[in-house]
C-alpha cells in the first residue's frame, strides 16, 4: 500500500513539475502573445489615423501676442465649484477647465488667484488617478516663480502636456477625452468673453471662428470614445454647437507653395468668415455647454 | 494517518486539474497596455533653433514598424510659424507628407526636399492638414515584438506667431 502510494505521489509530482515546466514555457508565450496583444494596443497608440487637437495654450499665447488682455479672473470657473465634482465625468471635464484656469492666470498674469486653480487641478488629479503628475513640489515651484509669467506658463503647460500623456499611458481614453473638451470649452468660453466688441477683420474674432477646424477634429477624436456614455453625452452638446460653426461662410482661395528664406508659405486653402450674429449664436452655445459642465445641479 | 494521505493526494490533482484547465482555457494576460515610446518625440526630435517656438499639443509619438504608415490629423491656423520635425530609433529616415485635409493637396512632401526631418511653415489660411509619416522599409510589417522589428517614431511640431512682414 505504501509502495502504491509512493508511487502514485511520485507519479502526480512528476507530473505537476512536468507541467509546471510547460507552464512556464506557456507563460513566456503567453507573455508573448501578451505583448503581441500589448503591441496592438500600442500599435493603437499610433493607429493608421489619429486625431490631434490644439491645446489651450495655442489659444492664449495668441491672444496675448496680439494684445489681448485677460481682463479680470471673473470669467473662470468659480474654484468652490470644486466640492460638487463628485462623478467621474465631472471630475475629468473640471480637470481640464481648472487647468486651463491655471494657464489663464499664468499667461495673463494673475498668479496669486493661479494658486487656487492649481490646488483644484492637484485634487482633481488625486481622484482621477493621475496624482503622480501634480505633485506638491510643483506646487511649491509654482510659488516661488509667482511674477515671473513665463516661468508660470511653462509650468502650467508642462502640468497640461504631463497630464494629458499620464492618461494616454495609463489607456484612460475616456477621461482624457473629457479633459480635452473641457480645457477646450474653457479656453473658448474666456477668449469669446475677451472681446468687447465685433469686428468682422479682427485676428482674435476670426481665431474663434476659425475653431471650427478644431471642433471638427475634436468631435472626430470623441466619435472614438463614443461607447463611453459620458463621451456620448458629451458629443451631442457638441454637435449643437457645430450645427452653428457650419453655416459659417467659407470661400476656398487659391494660392501657391512658395518659400520665405528657410520657411514655406502654403498659399491657398479655405477662408472662413462669420457674422456678428453667428458669433452672438457661437458665444452663447459655447457658454451654455460650459455652464452645463462646470454648474453641477 | 489515511486521512492525510488522501487529504494530500486530493490536494496533488486539484492542482493537476487547476493547471489542466489553464491550460485548456488559457490565462487571461497580466500586463497592462503602454506606450514605450510616450513623449518620444519631445526627447528625440529637434526642436527648432528659432527662438519663440513653444511645444504644440498636437505632437505624436507610437511605436511604427518598417513600412508602417500613421496620419496625424491637425489644425493649423494662419498668422503662425509652425516648426515641424519627424525622428525614429535607430537614426531611421522618415518620409512626410502634408495634404490639405479638405482637398487632398499635397502641400508638402519631404522626399521631393532631400528628405529633410524638419521644416518651417507657415499657413495663408488656416486649415485642417493630415501629416503622414512612414517609416521605411515597405513590405517588412512584421509582429512589433516577436518580429522586433518595432522602433519609437515621433513627430515634433512647435509654434509661434509669425513675424509681421511688410507695412
Amino acid at each position: 500500500m505504501k509502495k502504491a502510494i509512493l508511487l502514485v505521489n511520485s507519479i502526480a509530482w512528476v507530473t505537476l513539475i512536468c507541467s509546471c515546466g510547460n507552464s512556464t514555457n506557456n507563460a513566456e508565450t503567453i507573455a508573448s502573445d501578451t505583448l503581441a496583444v500589448d503591441s496592438s494596443a500600442m500599435m493603437a497608440s499610433v493607429p493608421e489615423e489619429y486625431i490631434s487637437i490644439p491645446a489651450p495654450d495655442e489659444m492664449f499665447s495668441f491672444m496675448k501676442d496680439i494684445g489681448g488682455a485677460g481682463k479680470s479672473t471673473s470669467h473662470l470657473n468659480n474654484p468652490d465649484n470644486y466640492k460638487n465634482y463628485v462623478d467621474t465625468k465631472s471630475k475629468a471635464l473640471n480637470f481640464g477647465i481648472y487647468a486651463t484656469d491655471f494657464l489663464y492666470c499664468s499667461t495673463f498674469d494673475y498668479g496669486v488667484e493661479g494658486l487656487k486653480y492649481f490646488v483644484n487641478v492637484k485634487k482633481l488629479g488625486d481622484d482621477l488617478g493621475i496624482s503622480g503628475v501634480v505633485s506638491e513640489s510643483l506646487g511649491e515651484r509654482i510659488q516661488k516663480n509667482i511674477g515671473k509669467n513665463d516661468s508660470l506658463t511653462d509650468i502650467s503647460n508642462a502640468l497640461y502636456f504631463a497630464a494629458i500623456s499620464e492618461l494616454e499611458k495609463s489607456d484612460k481614453a475616456n477621461i482624457l477625452s473629457l479633459v480635452i473638451v473641457g480645457g477646450w470649452i474653457e479656453s473658448l468660453n474666456l477668449v469669446t468673453n475677451m472681446v468687447t466688441k465685433f469686428k468682422t477683420n479682427d485676428p482674435a474674432i476670426e481665431r474663434i471662428a476659425e475653431q471650427k477646424y478644431t471642433l471638427d477634429n475634436l468631435l472626430g477624436y470623441l466619435e472614438k470614445h463614443k461607447s463611453d456614455e459620458h463621451v456620448d453625452a458629451v458629443i451631442r452638446q457638441l454637435n449643437e454647437l457645430k450645427t452653428t460653426f457650419d453655416q459659417l461662410k467659407e470661400e476656398s482661395t487659391s494660392g501657391a507653395i512658395s518659400s520665405t528664406g528657410n520657411k514655406k508659405v502654403l498659399g491657398g486653402g479655405t477662408k472662413i468668415t462669420i457674422t456678428e450674429d453667428q458669433y452672438k449664436a457661437i458665444s452663447a452655445k459655447v457658454k451654455g455647454i460650459h455652464d452645463s459642465f462646470t454648474i453641477v445641479k | 494517518m489515511k486521512k492525510f494521505i488522501s487529504l494530500y493526494l486530493v490536494f496533488v490533482f486539484g492542482l493537476l486539474a487547476i493547471e489542466a484547465i489553464g491550460q485548456r482555457y488559457g490565462n487571461v494576460p497580466k500586463v497592462s497596455a503602454t506606450n514605450p515610446c510616450n513623449d518620444f518625440q519631445k526627447k528625440s526630435c529637434k526642436h527648432s533653433p528659432d527662438a519663440g517656438f513653444a511645444y504644440n499639443g498636437q505632437s505624436r509619438s507610437g511605436l511604427f514598424s518598417k513600412g508602417q504608415q500613421s496620419t496625424v490629423k491637425a489644425v493649423f491656423f494662419k498668422g503662425m510659424d509652425y516648426h515641424i520635425s519627424v525622428c525614429a530609433e535607430d537614426r531611421a529616415q522618415a518620409n512626410f507628407l502634408i495634404k490639405d485635409a479638405k482637398t487632398g493637396e499635397v502641400l508638402y512632401d519631404n522626399s521631393t526636399d532631400n528628405n529633410t526631418q524638419e521644416i518651417q511653415i507657415t499657413n495663408e489660411n488656416t486649415r485642417n492638414v493630415n501629416i503622414l509619416v512612414t517609416l521605411p522599409g515597405a513590405g517588412e510589417k512584421k509582429d512589433m515584438v516577436k518580429g522586433s522589428e518595432g522602433v519609437c517614431a515621433g513627430l515634433l511640431i512647435e509654434h509661434r506667431r509669425s513675424d509681421k512682414t511688410g507695412f
